[in-house]
């Protein structure tokens, strides 16, 4: 559980705040935290369900909730959306997400939405999937997902207590017959920045039908003809049409102007991808990093402009030393 | 003479009766056993630490608080594998006009991996993707996985939390509005793809 509270004031209640702070010492012991207490299963198979049903038709499957408690528990389950993670993987979206399904979760029905699950026991929960007559070809991408409501906080005071979720999910594919198209997209790239720092963010697209087992690539990016920085990109599962924005971590502090990306995605089974063009990082966008990072960025050119004053300086160094020795020899 | 055959044919079967009920020994004395699958779960729930209370500076301030262990089991036996992903709602006060701070605020440091059975063989899971992990960017990230055959028994996630340097840190931009926030942090295991 964790609070996160910040007052208006000074640096001084900082200050004491640190003074009053835990002993320090190299490292600290956490104990694991308590177990969930339950889990969920795919009946009939070993990991998840890979259904196959043509439009109109109706599928149909089990979930097993299975206690690891030594006390009853009710547990919630729902149907959410698969979305790709940031990194690929597949998201069932976050605990409380009031975002309306717009995926494949629609086609699931569970018998239950609430299980009371007694110590020890297990209980199977039917569940329907119907397949629009509307559905498209190929690999759609759903889960079963069980939690607990999680704990309110202790009291009313001043401070709110931060919640922790523990979710198990079970993935359920429904591939409807038809060709299969596997293809991802680039759909745009820039400078992003984060309190955390600038990254070079790509808009990336499963534009296909299918889903994506792995995606490898890298990319470099240049300013004046000179490399920033080179990255390896690797993306685990895609979920087809959904999209995510897979960021690549900034070396330093973005300096105003042009960058060249030079860069290539290579998809599982999909036609190659290229990263080749450009990206800005504008005036503008300065303040927004110093806001964001309390760093400083540099303005207009960065680099060039510190090897010019460098050059400068070294000539001027260079001058002095020179006059210095001609008035040495004049008194010589 | 016969006599002699009879002793020598009589000890030849004794000795191959007495190598009979050996082999036929080894043959029903087989010994089986039937292993039927757990389950996979989440042995240990993530958790962590409050964040102290903090005044603002006028400056980009970074804090830290200490993450607790957590841990998977997979007792399935079916090496087929799973995924576990975290996701933390933006930092809101959860005001009818929220004051929020920016998302990508909160990062986690990846853990240490070890065996909570020492004698456990099984190839370990892997971390996911640059560590460490922004968790607020509103998208859940992949933090680890066991591929196939890989990730049975459990598995601890181990926190070094280092005094100076703890494993979840909250960058608080130097505009930031003072209130109270809050966020959730929802970690799915999955079994999936």
């Amino acid at each position: 559980m964790r609070t996160r509270v910040l007052t208006g004031g000074g640096a001084l209640l900082g200050a004491a705040a640190v003074a009053l702070g835990p002993p320090a010492s190299d490292a600290t012991a956490q104990a694991p935290g308590k177990p969930l207490g339950f889990a969920l299963k795919a009946v009939g198979s070993p990991s998840f369900f890979k259904l196959e049903g043509k439009p109109g038709e109706t599928l149909r499957a089990r979930v097993r909730l299975q206690s690891t408690s030594r006390r009853d528990r009710t547990v919630l389950l729902t149907g959410a959306d698969a979305r790709t993670a940031a990194a690929g993987g597949l998201d069932f979206g976050q605990y409380g997400e009031t975002r309306r399904s717009r995926g494949t979760s629609r086609w699931l029905e569970l018998s239950r939405s609430r299980v009371r699950l007694p110590a020890g026991g297990v209980v199977d929960v039917p569940f329907s999937v119907r397949v629009p007559t509307s559905a498209r070809s190929g690999e759609h991408f759903a889960g079963v997902v069980a939690f607990q409501r999680p704990p309110q906080a202790k009291d009313g005071g001043p401070k709110f207590q931060l919640r922790f979720v523990s979710r198990v999910a079970v993935t359920v594919q429904v591939t409807v017959p038809g060709p299969r198209r596997p293809a991802l997209e680039l759909k745009d790239k820039r400078v992003a920045i984060a309190p955390t720092g600038a990254s070079l963010a790509l808009d990336l697209r499963n534009s296909g039908n299918t889903l994506i087992p792995k995606t490898t690539g890298r990319v470099t990016v240049r300013q004046k003809g000179r490399d920033l920085f080179n990255r390896s990109v690797q993306i685990d599962a895609f979920v087809p049409d959904t999209g995510v924005t897979y960021t690549v971590p900034w070396k330093g502090v973005p300096v105003e102007g042009e960058y060249e990306v030079e860069g290539f995605l290579e998809p599982q089974g999909a036609a190659p991808v290229s990263l080749d063009g450009t990206v800005k990082f504008g005036r503008e966008r300065i303040r927004e990093f110093e806001q964001e990072t309390g760093r400083p960025a540099i303005e207009g050119g960065g680099p060039p402009i510190a090897l010019i004053a460098g050059l400068a300086a070294a000539v001027v160094a260079l001058a002095l030393l020179a006059i210095a020795y001609v008035r040495l020899r004049r008194r010589l | 003479m016969k006599t002699i055959r009879h002793v020598l044919g009589i000890g030849a079967i004794a000795v191959i009766a007495g190598m009979i009920p050996s082999t036929a020994l080894a043959a029903t004395d087989t010994t089986s056993v039937t292993l039927t699958g757990g389950t996979l779960s989440i042995s240990a729930a993530p958790l962590a630490d409050n964040f102290a209370a903090t005044a603002l500076t006028g400056a980009t301030q970074t804090l830290t608080t200490n993450f607790n262990d957590w841990r998977i089991n997979d007792a399935t036996g079916s090496g087929a594998g799973w995924n576990v992903t975290m996701s933390a709602s933006q930092f809101s006060d959860g005001a009818t006009t929220p004051k929020t701070l920016p998302t990508s605020s909160l990062k986690l440091k990846a853990p240490l991996v070890t065996a909570v059975d020492l004698l456990n063989l099984a190839t370990a899971p892997v971390a996911q993707g640059a560590a460490p992990w922004t968790i607020d960017t509103g998208t859940a990230v992949k933090v680890f996985s066991a591929a196939a055959n890989t990730g049975q028994g459990e598995w601890n996630m181990n926190h070094v939390n280092l005094s100076t340097d703890k494993d979840l840190v909250l960058t608080v931009p130097a505009n930031a509005s003072a209130a109270t926030y809050t966020s959730t942090i929802t970690t799915t295991l999955t079994s999936g793809p």
